[in-house]
C-alpha cells in the first residue's frame, strides 16, 4: 500500500480487534495511512467473517467471502495467532514492540489473562498506545459485564428514546453504538499519537461504550436533573418544530421526511400544496397550534405527498427553501446522484481467488483535500500475510513458520465452523427481504447487465410488493 | 505528574483552535478537543450569540442564554470571543485569528465561509499550514451540497430512518439528536489527523465531513446486503435472533441477546425454565425455527422478574444482557458514578450543572473538567492578548456593535 505522505505513514498499528468497534476505528484509521496488521486465531476467527456472502452463496472459503468483514477490514493486513498458546502470545509481544498502537476489544479480563494488557505491554515498548474497547469500560462494578449490540443500545438508554409516541421502546436496526464508538476511539488514538510526538510517552485508552451513548444523552439527562422531566419518544416529531414527519410518497414503501423549523417555511409549504389557506388557519397559523394539531396536519400533508415522486418532491421543496429529504434505503443510497458524485462508497476489488468480484461499501467519513484516502485495499484473507508479517517484521524463517502451522499456532483456515456461518449468512434472505434485485450488480456497475445491455428504465426491481 | 515529572497537561495541548462553529456537531468537535487540551477560541455573534443558547433544557423551563443545558456541555473549556462576521472589521480579526490557529472549525451552510472572505484558499494565503473542518449536512460538493436539513432529514437521506421502526408503518429516527455526536467525533478525528500530519512542518488543508455521510456508515450491513447480494432487508426491531427483542418484564424492559450455543446453555440454566430444555433447541438452527415458541416460554418467566436483578444475575453468567434504561436511570447508575463519569461544573449564571464527562480516558494525559464560557466572557482577553489590541480599541469595537 502506498501511504507516503498520508497523516499516519510510518505508524503501526496491531489490532486484536473484532466485530464492530475497535476494527471500524482501525480501519479510519488506516485509511489515513497507517499500516495495519489484523491479528485472528484460526479457532476464533472474527465472528463477522461470516455474512452477506457475494449472492447469499458461502461458497468455497466462505470464510474470506462476507461482506461484513470485508466492509470493516479493508487497508489491513491480517495474520493469525492462537493467543490461548503461550507461542502465540510471544509472537502478538514480539509484534507490539515493534508496533506504535495496540487496540482490542475484548471484555477487560481476556487481554489480562493472555498476560497482553497496557502494563504488560508497555514493559517491551515503553512508548506503545494501547486502546482498550468495552461495553463498560475497566473499572467500576460492572466492568467485567458484556455489552454489545442493542443490549447496550438499550442499557445507555437510546432505546428508551427511539420509538413511536405513546408506545414502548424500540431498538435501532443497526448496532447503533458501536459506530461513535469507534470514531471517539478513532479520535482517542490519534490525540495520544499527538502527545507521544511532543513528549516521547505513550499512554492506554479506556473507551467504554456505555458511557459513548450516554454523551449523547445530554438533553435528557439534564431535563431529568433540572426539571424531574424523564423524556418520552417523540417518533419523527421534533420539540421545537411543526409539522416533522415521514411522508407516504408514490411507489413501494416510499417516505419523505419533512421539517417545518419557521413561519416562513410553514407559509412556502402551504403554497406549494395549493393551500395557501391552511397558512392562515387557527388550527395552524403558530408553531404551537401546529404542534397541537399535528395528526391533523399530517393528514393533509400525506394527502398531498402520496401521489408524488419523492426524489422530485424533495427537489421542489428544498426548492422552496425546505428542509426535505427522501427517506433513502441503501440501496437508494447506493445509487443517489449526490454520494455517486461524492465517492460516498468506495469501490473495492477483491482477490481473485475468492471470487468477491467488485463491492460497493462504506466509505471515509472525513474528506482530506491534501492527503485523500485513495486506498481501496481489500480486507485480509485469514492468515494471509502470516509468512509476510512473522518472517518480515520479527524474522521467523520458513522452517519455524511451518512448525507454527503444524502445531496450529497460525493457519489460514478455521478450526471450526465460523459462528453464525450457516444460519446468518443467509440473513436478510430474498424471501423476508423489502426488496431484491436479481440484477444488482447491473445496476451498480459491478458486473455487465443480464444478456449484456442494459434495460430501458434500469431498475427492473424484482422484489415482492413491486418494484422499489 | 508525567513520566517525566512535569504536570500534566492535556494530549492536545500544543493545539490552538479557532471556533466558528454553531448549534451540536460543530461544537461537539471543538468540544472534543478542548476537553482533551486544545486551546479553543468559539467565536460568537454579538448579542445573540451560539444558536444553542437558545435551545433548553433550561433549569426551571426559564430560558436564558446562559443557562441553556445543551450549550453549557458542549462548551465546555472553551473561551467566547464576540465577532460580527458580517462587518469587514470582524471578519479582519477573524482572519487575524485563523492567521494564529492551527485548526479552524466552521458549521455554516457551504459557502457562507467565502462570503465572509474566508474561504480554505483566504485562510490558507493568510496560513499556509491551518487545516480547516467543515461540517455540514451533505458536504462541500455534490448537487445536495446547498440542500437544507434537520436531524430527521440527515438520518433519512443518510439510510438510518429507512432500517428503523415498524415494517407496517412510517419509518423512524432514533431518539434525540445522534448524528450530530456522531459526525462530531468524526470531525474530532478528522482535525487531529490532518494537524499531526502537519508534524515536522507539513502543509495543512481542508478536511470536509458531511454529517448525512457520517450517517450512512452506520447502515454499513444493509449496504453491504445490497452490494453483495441485491437485498434491501425490512426496518424490523426484532425477529433477527431470538431472544434479540426487547421483551417486557415485571418492573420494565429487558433484551436478552442470547447469541450461540454456549450462551444459550448459560441463559437455560441461569432462567431453569423446563421448556427450554432439551434438544429441541439445542441448535442454532433449533432457535431460529422456533423463535415464537422460545420467547413464549421466557416472556412468562420474565414478567415475574425485575430488570436490574436479571441484569445482574444474567451478566454472572457472562450473557450480553441489557436492560432499557431511561435518563434517570443514567443518572443513578452505580457503575456510571464508580467510574466519575458525571461531571459537576460551577457556572458564574447556570450554578452547578452536572453532565457527562469524559467520554474516554487517557491514562497520562488529563480530560480537563471546565466550564462553558458566558457569551463574549473573554473579547476583551482574546483581542488584546493574541491580537495586540488595547483596551480602548476593544471598546471602540464594543460601541459599533461589532464585538
Amino acid at each position: 500500500m502506498h501511504t507516503e505522505g498520508m497523516p499516519l505513514h510510518g505508524i503501526r498499528i496491531l489490532e486484536a480487534g473484532h466485530q464492530w468497534a475497535a476494527p471500524i476505528a482501525i480501519q479510519f484509521l488506516a485509511g489515513m495511512g497507517a499500516e495495519v496488521i489484523k491479528v485472528e486465531s484460526t479457532v476464533h476467527p472474527d465472528m463477522v467473517r461470516s455474512g452477506s456472502y457475494p449472492d447469499g452463496v458461502p461458497g468455497e472459503g466462505y470464510w474470506n467471502r462476507g461482506g461484513r468483514f470485508n466492509d470493516v477490514n479493508r487497508n489491513k493486513r491480517g495474520i493469525t495467532l492462537d493467543l490461548t498458546k503461550p507461542e502465540g502470545c510471544a509472537l502478538f509481544r514480539q509484534l507490539a514492540a515493534v508496533s506504535d498502537v495496540v487496540a482490542e476489544n475484548f471484555t477487560p479480563r481476556v487481554m489480562a489473562n493472555f498476560g497482553l494488557d497496557y502494563e504488560a505491554l508497555r514493559k517491551v515498548r515503553g512508548d506503545l498506545i494501547m486502546l482498550s474497547v468495552t461495553g463498560f469500560g475497566h473499572s467500576g462494578p460492572w466492568r467485567d459485564y458484556a455489552g454489545r449490540g442493542s443490549g447496550l443500545e438499550a442499557t445507555s438508554s437510546l432505546t428508551y428514546m427511539t420509538g413511536y409516541p405513546g408506545e414502548g421502546p424500540m431498538k435501532s436496526g443497526v448496532p447503533y453504538t458501536d459506530i461513535p464508538a469507534a470514531y471517539h476511539a478513532a479520535f482517542a488514538v490519534l490525540a495520544a499519537l499527538n502527545h507521544r510526538d511532543v513528549t516521547g510517552e505513550g499512554q492506554w485508552i479506556d473507551l467504554a461504550m456505555y458511557e459513548i451513548g450516554a454523551s449523547a444523552m445530554t438533553e435528557a439527562l439534564l431535563d431529568a436533573q433540572w426539571n424531574g422531566r424523564v423524556a418520552k419518544p417523540r417518533g419523527d416529531r421534533h420539540r421545537a418544530f411543526a409539522p416533522q414527519g415521514c411522508y407516504p410518497c408514490a411507489g413501494f414503501d416510499e417516505w419523505l421526511a419533512l421539517s417545518v423549523t419557521s413561519e416562513r417555511e410553514w407559509r412556502a409549504l402551504a403554497a406549494l400544496m395549493g393551500r395557501p389557506e391552511l397558512a392562515e388557519d387557527s388550527r395552524f397559523a403558530t408553531r404551537a397550534a401546529r404542534a397541537e394539531h399535528h395528526d391533523e396536519l399530517d393528514g393533509v400533508i400525506a394527502a398531498w405527498t402520496k401521489a408524488q415522486e419523492p426524489q422530485t418532491l424533495m427537489e421542489r421543496l428544498q426548492g422552496a427553501g425546505l428542509s426535505a429529504g427522501r427517506v433513502l434505503t441503501s440501496k437508494d443510497a447506493l445509487l443517489d446522484p449526490h454520494y455517486r458524485q461524492r465517492g460516498t462508497f468506495p469501490m473495492v476489488r477483491h482477490r481473485p481467488e475468492t471470487h468477491v468480484g467488485d463491492r460497493a461499501q462504506t466509505g471515509m467519513p472525513v474528506r482530506m483535500s491534501a492527503t485523500p484516502c485513495h486506498l481501496e485495499s481489500p480486507a485480509p484473507m485469514l492468515g494471509q500475510d502470516n509468512a509476510a508479517v512473522l518472517g518480515g517484521l520479527i524474522g521467523l524463517t520458513a522452517p519455524e513458520l511451518s512448525v507454527l502451522t503444524d502445531t496450529g499456532i497460525i493457519g489460514d483456515r478455521p478450526v471450526a465452523t465460523v459462528r453464525g456461518a450457516a444460519s446468518e449468512g443467509k440473513r436478510p434472505d430474498r424471501e423476508s427481504a423489502r426488496t431484491y434485485d436479481e440484477d444488482y450488480q447491473a445496476l451498480l456497475g459491478t458486473a455487465p447487465p443480464p444478456g449484456g445491455k442494459r434495460q430501458p428504465g434500469g431498475h427492473p426491481g424484482t422484489g415482492k410488493g413491486g418494484a422499489s | 505528574m508525567t513520566q517525566n515529572g512535569g504536570v500534566a497537561r492535556g494530549a492536545l495541548s500544543n493545539m490552538r483552535v479557532l471556533d466558528l462553529t454553531h448549534a451540536i456537531a460543530g461544537p461537539y468537535c471543538t468540544k472534543l478537543l478542548a476537553d482533551y487540551g486544545a486551546d479553543v477560541v468559539k467565536v460568537e455573534r454579538p448579542g445573540t450569540g451560539d444558536m444553542a443558547r437558545r435551545l433548553g433544557p433550561f433549569s426551571g423551563d426559564a430560558p436564558d442564554p446562559e443557562r441553556s443545558g445543551l450549550f453549557l456541555y458542549l462548551n465546555t473549556n472553551k473561551r467566547s470571543v464576540t465577532l460580527d462576521l458580517k462587518s469587514a472589521e470582524g471578519r479582519a480579526l477573524a482572519l487575524r485569528l485563523a492567521a494564529d490557529a492551527d485548526v479552524v472549525v466552521e458549521s455554516f451552510a457551504p459557502g457562507v465561509m467565502a462570503s465572509f472572505g474566508l474561504s480554505y484558499d483566504a485562510l490558507r494565503a493568510a496560513n499556509p499550514a491551518v487545516v480547516l473542518v467543515s461540517v455540514s449536512n451533505f458536504g462541500q460538493t455534490g448537487p445536495y451540497r446547498d440542500y437544507r436539513a434537520t436531524e430527521l432529514v440527515v438520518e433519512a437521506m443518510g439510510g438510518l430512518v429507512a432500517v428503523n421502526g415498524a415494517p407496517d408503518r412510517e419509518p423512524l429516527k432514533l431518539g434525540l439528536a445522534q448524528a450530530p455526536y456522531l459526525s462530531g467525533a468524526v470531525a474530532a478525528a478528522g482535525a487531529t489527523g490532518a494537524f499531526f500530519a502537519r508534524r515536522g512542518g507539513g502543509a495543512g488543508q481542508h478536511v470536509d465531513v458531511a454529517i448525512s455521510e457520517c450517517v450512512t456508515t452506520v447502515i454499513r450491513t444493509q449496504i453491504v446486503d445490497y452490494s453483495y447480494m441485491g437485498v434491501v432487508g425490512w426496518r424490523r426491531p426484532g425477529q433477527v435472533l431470538p431472544l434479540h427483542n426487547i421483551m417486557p418484564c415485571r418492573d420494565g424492559y429487558v433484551v436478552p441477546q442470547v447469541g450461540n450455543n454456549r450462551d444459550w446453555e448459560h441463559f437455560v440454566a441461569f432462567t431453569g425454565i423446563e421448556a427450554l430444555q432439551g434438544p429441541r433447541y439445542a441448535s442454532a438452527e433449533g432457535r431460529h425455527r422456533f423463535t415464537r415458541e422460545i420467547e413464549g416460554h421466557v416472556q412468562m418467566w420474565l414478567l415475574e422478574q425485575g430488570k436490574k436483578e436479571l441484569f445482574h444475575q444474567a451478566q454472572e453468567w457472562r450473557l450480553p444482557f441489557g436492560i432499557v434504561q431511561d435518563a434517570g436511570d443514567l443518572l443513578r447508575c452505580e457503575h456510571l458514578q464508580a467510574r466519575g463519569f458525571f461531571t459537576t461544573q460551577r457556572h458564574p449564571v447556570a450554578g452547578a450543572v452536572r453532565h457527562p464527562g469524559p467520554p474516554f480516558r487517557l491514562s497520562l494525559t488529563p480530560w480537563r473538567a471546565g466550564r462553558a464560557p458566558m457569551l463574549g466572557e473573554h473579547t476583551e482577553e482574546v483581542l488584546c492578548g493574541r491580537l495586540g489590541l488595547g483596551r480602548e480599541g476593544v471598546a471602540a469595537l464594543r460601541r459599533k456593535g461589532i464585538v
